[in-house]
């Protein structure tokens, strides 16, 4: 190998290096590992918001985004956290999806250990993993958790509920 | 003194390049992104078993067959002493695919009388998904070029792709097919099914079995002691009730009949991601076991019918409760019914199994023979001449074939 192919090859992983550092400090998503869920709560403490799981093999959960794309814009206030059930290796395609609706500045989380039954027992004893799974919290933190999708009506009437 | 100074510059260069290099990738290694892991499905990682969603099936000569998914490729391998080990791993794909793979929708193999093995998975083709099936007539040197199972393939998604051999010895293929759904906003699949023959050869044209079918649910299947295969899915019924029913194939072109077996009433619009089980008895009764969360009831839940499915048993519930019973197979020969399936407590995972002696009426106590701290794949009854087995898969532990007693 000549000098000059050497030092663009050590610079090519320099800079792949330096890109993947970037990438790890964007804040749109982060790995939701074991103890993630208390954080995720603490971090909000003694304030509504949402928890929405979904997965991009969801085709309930991509027929939502739209929704609560909607639901976002008119209610700017009111957190809504995502939780992606894939691993991370469909960052990607996670973000991409998030992007085409608008929700790319949503806090985001994806799923990052192997195993996903304790991720899921976690979050919720009683969840069997069906999807999309919604958790709505008050500000003291009592939960309801849904599966399914739900109305407009439905979410608007408990986001209403919920930031009084 | 030019070409030193140079040469002693480049390589100081080099050197702190390196260092910036290998400092980048520390802080990386310390990152959110220090967990990118490989899906769960890279052969590699799990050498003892593939993909943790495998499937295994007896040949004609005592051989235990499995298909195990990675994450490019789909590979089958057999073991001659009941799973203890097995051989290389054959690829069936020569050329590279995005391997699509959960334990809904996960590859499937059968071995027909003559020994020809079937294999059905679903990769990404044109569309998103594509189940694709191949054939192999040397029993298992070497395997057809994988082509997919709809003719539609590039138009629609394929997904779901289950085997199932008939009494007479005709190897079905069945699979979710996305074809139909002119209006997104009404949900469910239909499924299309078609013969296979030796040779790789479809000999059939793909035809349309059912509509409405949920989504995200493995359909099971099974041959009664007439001819034809008979399915359990779940269906959605009117109200967006996601119960279960039975499709039956006819003979002589007859159109294909099917009706609700289940009735929890669960109405939600989301993917369960719980496929039933169905098994038939030489003595010809049905024996079923599902998952549900309905209005009515929920849990697992487990009936027969001695009328070739017309009527069932009132729903026997088992499993343990807060334990998350979840994912049942179930196989029966004559009077002898046994179930299999999976509980996590917060920690570890365990294999249960259960068996009534007089046809499903009454059954004895559940027994724990195996569990795992990692994650698990769902388990699979096999039977043989030898007996029943349980065919299970987890990270940690690797596969596992387990005698019953």
């Amino acid at each position: 190998m000549s000098y000059k192919k050497l030092v663009l090859g050590l610079a090519f992983i320099f800079l792949a290096s330096f890109n993947i550092v970037v990438q790890a400090k964007n804040p749109a998503s982060n790995a939701f590992s074991f103890g993630s869920y208390q954080k995720i709560l603490t971090e909000n403490t003694n304030h509504p918001f949402m928890l929405v799981i979904w997965s991009i093999d969801c085709t309930y959960c991509l027929k939502e985004m739209s929704l609560l794309s909607e639901i976002h814009k008119n209610r700017p206030e009111f957190k809504m956290i995502f939780l992606a059930t894939d691993d991370l290796s469909a960052t990607d395609q996670i973000q991409q999806i998030l992007k085409e609706h608008q929700l790319s500045s949503i806090d985001h989380w994806v799923f990052s250990e192997e195993n996903t039954q304790r991720l899921r027992f976690e979050i919720d004893p009683t969840w069997y993993g069906e999807l999309p799974r919604t958790y709505f919290f008050d500000k003291a933190h009592q939960r309801t958790g849904i599966s399914g999708l739900l109305s407009r009506e439905n979410y608007e009437e408990i986001v209403a509920t919920l930031v009084k | 003194m030019f070409i030193n100074y140079k040469t002693f510059l480049g390589l100081n260069f080099i050197k702190y390049l390196i260092l910036i290099c290998v400092l980048a990738l520390s802080a990386c290694g310390h990152s959110n992104y220090s967990m990118i892991k490989s899906s769960a499905t890279d052969l590699d990682r799990h050498s003892k078993g593939g993909g943790l969603f495998v499937s295994a099936a007896f040949g004609p000569d005592g051989r235990l067959w499995r298909v195990a998914p990675g994450k490019n490729h789909v590979y089958v391998d057999y073991s001659t002493d009941m799973g203890k080990t097995f051989s290389s791993p054959v690829a069936i794909n020569a050329k590279s695919q995005r391997i699509k793979v959960s334990g809904e929708n996960r590859p499937g193999i059968i071995v027909d009388r003559s020994g020809q093995i079937y294999v059905v998975y679903a990769a990404e083709g044109n569309q998103p998904l594509t189940a694709y099936f191949s054939v192999s007539i040397d029993k298992g040197h070497s395997f057809s070029t994988p082509l997919p199972l709809s003719e539609k393939a590039s138009e629609a998604n394929s997904f779901q792709g289950r085997l199932s051999l008939s009494s007479s010895g005709q190897v079905y293929a069945f699979w979710h097919d996305e074809r139909d759904r002119m209006d997104w906003r009404r949900p469910g699949n239909a499924i299309y099914y078609r013969t296979i023959g030796g040779q790789s050869n479809l000999d059939s044209t793909a035809q349309k079995l059912s509509d409405t079918i949920c989504d995200c649910c493995r359909i099971a299947a099974t041959s009664d002691n007439v001819v034809e295969p008979v399915l359990l899915t779940r269906f959605i019924y009117p109200g967006g009730i996601r119960d279960h029913g039975l499709i039956k194939i006819r003979a002589n072109n007859e159109e294909p009949i099917s009706w609700r077996v289940t009735f929890d009433e669960w109405a939600i619009q989301a993917c369960p991601e719980h496929g039933p089980s169905i098994a038939i008895s030489d003595d010809g009764n049905y024996h079923i076991a599902w998952f549900t969360l309905g209005g009515i009831r929920q849990g697992l839940f487990y009936a027969y019918s001695s009328d070739q499915g017309k009527h069932f048993s009132e729903p026997l519930s088992f499993g343990t409760q807060g334990k998350l019973p979840s994912h049942p197979d179930i196989i029966a020969q004559g009077e002898h019914v046994i179930l299999t399936w999976i509980e996590f407590d917060g920690v570890k995972s365990q294999l249960l199994v259960m068996h009534s002696n007089d046809g499903g009426q009454n059954w004895l106590p559940a027994k724990s023979i195996a569990e795992s701290t990692a994650e698990v794949d769902f388990p699979f009854l096999l039977q043989n001449d030898l007996g029943t087995f349980v065919s299970w898969n987890s990270k940690n532990e690797g596969y596992r074939f387990i005698q019953l007693n």
